[in-house]
């Protein structure tokens, strides 16, 4: 019991603290921590002294808790009572026990304490005194000292009080480094600290009579103190987990964003980050002006700029990424480049606004501009999982502004989606007006911009009628070369005043609304399409007008036996047509990237003439061989009962 | 001789798929998991074909020699055709003198 008393009191002790040190740091209002979903509030007496709080929660509070939730908020105090007699308290039981810790406390008006208002990132909250203005006989009096500091290790923050602050994290070989820096910094330190992570401390720059300190795991989720001395660094390692490791390979898209998602878990953070990013592009055929050659970019990825978005709720299941404001202060960073690549490490402050806790998520955006071939992978120590991160890509949500409109009637009409996200699955919303035709939805591919029709990509199209507003889902992404028609047949005597009304979000592209007498898009043979795209066919369709359509609509046939007896042709055209290029391969379980250079340049400079030599013979067998099989060819023509036309076997 | 070669594959797919178009349409409607394995086989060749530049780089053979290769299954693959074709106009032209 003494040690929880001890407990108690080191907390109570901060919170008088942060009342007294930090009268130019944004106030909150009582509002702000009886409005965050925590059942449990206790109005209780007022109590003036720290030990009547302590004795108070032992004997009131604590077996009463004992049977409740694991975490609590205790008010100390009650509306009626001056701002200077009202304290909060955050209580946390522990896992296994019938004990407690008081985590944190706040003081009503009473100005910032440093921390944010989620009791769960307290666990690993380090509190730094400077013990030049007091020592233990001071708060054992509640008498407190004039600097302090607040240290969450899950991150370091960057709040400054006075003259003491925590300087920028930076992180050099996963290790990070942070300064404290103050007119105290190789006096006395008295570290409080409290860590239900893997985390490990030590302090450099230790003089005096103490030694180094470390906390290791196995102090993990106690409350404990350690008095130490340094002179200005610390070295702190909080762990990063690998989140998400991804390859982009060249189809003609950029990669334009890397997203960091973050849940509702992570608000009142500091997220520590570290993205890796490999480039995988060969730019030796680059000549330095053109920015593409042989299909490859000659552009190097940079980091364009940083953009923070929210996702609000605008009820009714619906939702919306809001924001997307380039991040200032909220992000620090620093980027090594390396040789096919660079690093970005840093971090993101979540818990400089309780704003936050009105959005469901965060996304954090890094555009890399021209990332072409790339592999990246990023590891945080947000609450995200690598397990659940692909989850947060399919919170793609709609736009409140029409962003299609489709007027015109007598015509089927078509607009395409396009999306630079590497998955991205979205709802949208169709609103019809003065019609109750269809809207099919058909999936082409971006990269070979053709025209997936076959029945394994999407078994049925989806299909609307004789609704007002419907609600779709489309999975497309860069990552499955796969973008989307929108699709709508209109009757003839459908009305001039004949809409169609779409809500996309803003994530996507979409092509101004076509006719499909009018279309360029191109099928798989290269021609143009002139007679636009097939509509699918659909079993349940009713229409009788649509029923004669089976040959009107059809459009082009690279399937099926067309595509086999074709298939040496379009061999053919693409030996005629094709120069080597890279190949890059990714090493299946070893996740490894495997790249085959083309080998003639690398033949020319290590057997030089050999090599011509050997070309020259080669094509003398080639030319002997093909000119004896053109004149066995001509001969056969000779043979009027020959009928044999080889292109049309199978 | 490129932009011939392409042309005449391009003429020869055209009047392939005049003849099977019909006999597709069918398949599709009628038996679409054999459309679709089919198209299936068709997609194997095309990756296939996809890393045929780096292939024919790694056998060191001149680019002449390739052209001669595809000038050869060009003419293999299409003159027939148009043999066959041109006999099929004077069989229908000999039935309607008679």
């Amino acid at each position: 019991m003494k040690k929880y008393l001890k407990i108690i009191y080191v907390s109570f002790i901060f919170a008088i603290f942060f009342c007294f040190g930090y009268d130019d740091v944004k106030a909150y209002s009582s509002d702000d921590y009886i409005n965050i979903n925590y059942d449990n509030e206790y109005i209780l007496e007022t109590l003036s002294t720290h030990s009547d709080f302590v004795n108070y929660i032992n004997n009131n509070v604590i077996s009463y808790l004992d049977s409740q939730p694991y975490e609590y908020i205790i008010f100390l105090g009650n509306e009626s009572l001056s701002t200077d007699e009202l304290f909060y308290a955050i209580v946390q039981k522990e896992d296994s026990s019938t004990n407690f810790m008081v985590r944190s406390f706040f003081y009503k008006n009473g100005y910032s304490n440093g921390f944010s208002i989620k009791p769960n990132n307290l666990s690993k909250r380090i509190t730094v005194f400077n013990s030049t203005s007091f020592n233990n006989n001071e708060y054992e009096n509640l008498n407190f000292p004039d600097y302090i500091e607040s240290i969450d290790f899950t991150t370091t923050d960057t709040w400054k009080y006075q003259e003491t602050t925590v300087g920028t994290v930076a992180m050099v070989n996963n290790d990070y480094y942070s300064n404290l820096n103050t007119d105290f910094a190789n006096g006395y330190f008295t570290i409080y600290y409290r860590t239900n992570a893997d985390l490990t401390i030590t302090s450099s720059g230790v003089s005096k009579e103490f030694v180094p300190v470390t906390f290791n795991n196995s102090e993990k989720n106690y409350i404990g103190d350690k008095f130490l001395t340094f002179d200005d660094v610390m070295d702190l390692k909080p762990n990063l987990n690998l989140k998400k490791e991804f390859t982009h390979k060249y189809n003609n898209n950029t990669l334009k964003y890397i997203d960091l998602y973050f849940d509702n878990n992570d608000y009142g953070k500091t997220i520590n980050f570290k993205l890796d990013i490999i480039d995988n592009s060969d730019y030796s055929l680059c000549n330095g002006t053109s920015s593409f050659v042989n299909g490859q970019s000659c552009i190097r990825p940079e980091l364009i700029r940083t953009q923070m978005a929210f996702l609000e709720d605008y009820g009714n299941g619906l939702y919306k990424w809001t924001g997307g404001i380039t991040l200032g202060d909220t992000i620090d960073y620093t980027i090594k480049s390396n040789d096919n690549g660079f690093t970005i490490t840093g971090k993101i402050n979540l818990d400089h606004d309780l704003n936050l806790f009105n959005y469901k998520k965060i996304r954090v955006s890094f555009n890399l501009g021209s990332a072409y071939n790339v592999t990246y992978s990023y590891s945080d120590n947000s609450t995200i999982t690598s397990n659940n991160i692909d989850e947060y890509y399919s919170w793609m949500m709609l736009l409140e502004e029409q962003r299609l409109n489709r007027i015109d009637y007598n015509y089927t009409k078509y607009t395409i989606l396009t999306t630079d996200y590497e998955t991205f699955s979205s709802d949208i919303l169709v609103e019809y007006v003065n019609t109750s035709k269809y809207l099919f939805v058909e999936y082409f591919d971006t990269e070979l911009s053709t025209y997936l029709q076959n029945g394994n990509i999407i078994s049925t199209p989806n299909y609307f009628s004789n609704r007002d507003i419907e609600k779709f889902t489309i999975n497309i992404g860069t990552s499955n070369n796969r973008g989307v028609y929108l699709l709508n047949h209109l009757k003839n005597e459908e009305l001039s005043t004949s809409k169609y009304y779409f809500y996309i979000p803003e994530d996507l592209y979409f092509s101004q609304t076509e006719s499909l007498g009018n279309s360029i898009y191109i099928d798989n043979t290269g021609a143009n399409n002139t007679n636009g795209v097939i509509a699918k066919p659909d079993d349940n369709y009713e229409d009788s007008s649509f029923a004669n359509d089976f040959f009107n609509t059809f459009q082009n046939n690279d399937f099926g036996l067309s595509a086999v007896i074709s298939s040496p042709l379009r061999f053919i055209q693409e030996l005629n047509s094709n120069t080597c290029s890279t190949i890059d391969l990714t090493l299946p379980y070893v996740n490894k990237s495997l790249q085959l250079p083309c080998m003639t340049e690398i033949y020319e400079k290590n057997f030089g003439e050999v090599f011509h030599l050997y070309q020259i013979i080669t094509t003398g067998f080639v030319a002997y061989w093909v000119s004896v099989r053109i004149y066995a060819l001509v001969k056969n023509f000779k043979n009027p009962e020959d009928d044999k036309i080889e292109v049309m076997d199978l | 001789m490129e932009t011939f070669i392409n042309a005449i594959i391009t003429l020869i797919m055209s009047l392939v798929k005049l003849i099977t178009a019909p006999i597709d349409l069918l398949i599709l409607n009628t038996l679409p998991d054999l459309s679709n394995a089919l198209t299936s086989f068709a997609d194997v060749l095309d990756i296939i074909g996809t890393g045929i530049g780096w292939a024919i780089s790694l056998s060191g053979i001149s680019s002449t020699a390739i052209s001669l290769i595809i000038a050869y299954y060009t003419f293999k693959l299409t003159t027939p055709l148009v043999v066959s074709t041109v006999k099929l106009a004077i069989k229908w032209y000999n039935s309607l003198k008679l």
